[in-house]
């Protein structure tokens, strides 16, 4: 993968962000690669290899990555992620979308937070939103970035949403949506998650934390 | 606005690259496809000759130019060009440079008159 050209890349996102239609074909062409090394790990996290491997299928839906960060180039912040990271939940639920995949991604069934009297069913996971529901997750989210970066709390949670969604190779998935290597993110998880657990066991106000499966098993 | 289907994925014109394919660090796109799409979308904006207007979009995008840079280009007004991008002009009326360009990018004119007629209910 060649070195990224962010003044190319703010340029044409200004240019999308301007109602330009025609900014999609110099963005593709020139980041077509990260669109699709993104697209491809979406799709082996749902298992979808046949199509990973399928290079029209792969193209089509780098088209759609594409439109998918075009309608929402006006929010993007140049200093913040790059667009395909900050757009990843949005991309994800298209390609699902495009499969005719149910998209049942809760991951209760692993931190047993869910409030019996909701019954809604979330079908992407925005920690933000659930910590507003569920004050485990709340107390998760604070415990996480009161012991690293914004950007690695991140890392954590997604890596271990996927984990529970039942994603064979989360560390590949959440790789892509970083652009970090698996290695990276599987460090950075395991530091966490040891961190989270040093927290749980030192600070009152996250005690609550060592009942969360992972923060307890470290 | 007339049913189209969407553009299933395709690959490109016979002899080209393979969409799909990353070559000198460029990625290559079947470029039909997504003016089809971008069509589709202008026409859902009420376009009324939204397959003109994408591959005029398109071609701009595929050579990099301004509009104003464009326009020189095509041997055109500005306000030809905008007239063009807004949907305005039949396919038909496409300025013969146009044509030339389309031919030149790979874009496949039968599959782009096809989905005219489709999305103008002919």
């Amino acid at each position: 993968m060649t070195s990224l050209d962010r003044a190319l890349l703010a340029r044409l996102m200004a240019a999308m962000a301007a109602g330009d239609r025609a900014a999609l074909f110099p963005f593709i062409e020139e980041f077509g690669d990260r669109l699709a090394s993104t697209v491809r790990g979406v799709l082996r996290s749902l298992n979808r290899i046949d199509m990973a491997r399928n290079q029209q299928d792969v193209d089509y839906l780098v088209q759609s990555a594409a439109l998918v960060i075009f309608d929402r180039s006006k929010a993007w912040d140049p200093s913040g992620a790059l667009p395909w990271t900050w757009a990843f939940r949005a991309i994800r639920a298209e390609i699902v979308g495009w499969l005719g995949h149910p998209s049942f991604e809760l991951i209760e069934g692993e931190l047993d937070l869910r409030d019996e009297s909701s019954g809604a069913v979330n079908f992407d996971i925005d920690f933000d939103d659930l910590a507003k529901e569920y004050p485990l997750v709340r107390l998760l989210v604070d415990g996480a970035h009161a012991v690293t970066t914004p950007r690695n709390v991140d890392v954590h949670l997604q890596f271990q949403a996927q984990k529970g969604m039942g994603d064979p190779s989360p560390a590949n998935t959440v790789a892509a949506m970083f652009d970090l290597t698996p290695d990276n993110v599987r460090q950075i998880n395991a530091r966490v998650r040891r961190r989270l657990s040093e927290l749980a066991a030192t600070d009152p106000t996250f005690t609550a934390l060592a009942t969360v499966a992972w923060v307890e098993a470290c | 606005m007339p049913s189209v289907n969407t553009p299933e994925p395709t690959a490109s014109g016979e002899g080209n690259e393979p969409t799909g394919a990353v070559t000198k660090t460029k990625y290559k796109t079947n470029v039909t496809t997504l003016t089809e799409r971008i069509a589709i979308q202008l026409a859902a904006d009420g376009a009324e000759h939204p397959v003109a207007a994408a591959v005029t979009i398109a071609l701009r995008g595929i050579v990099r130019c301004e509009r104003d840079d464009f326009a020189g280009l095509l041997e055109i007004e500005r306000a030809d060009l905008r007239a063009l991008e807004a949907g305005t002009v039949p396919l038909a009326d496409l300025p013969k440079t146009l044509w030339t360009l389309l031919h030149e990018y790979d874009l496949q004119p039968v599959l782009l008159v096809d989905l005219d007629h489709q999305l103008r209910g002919c």
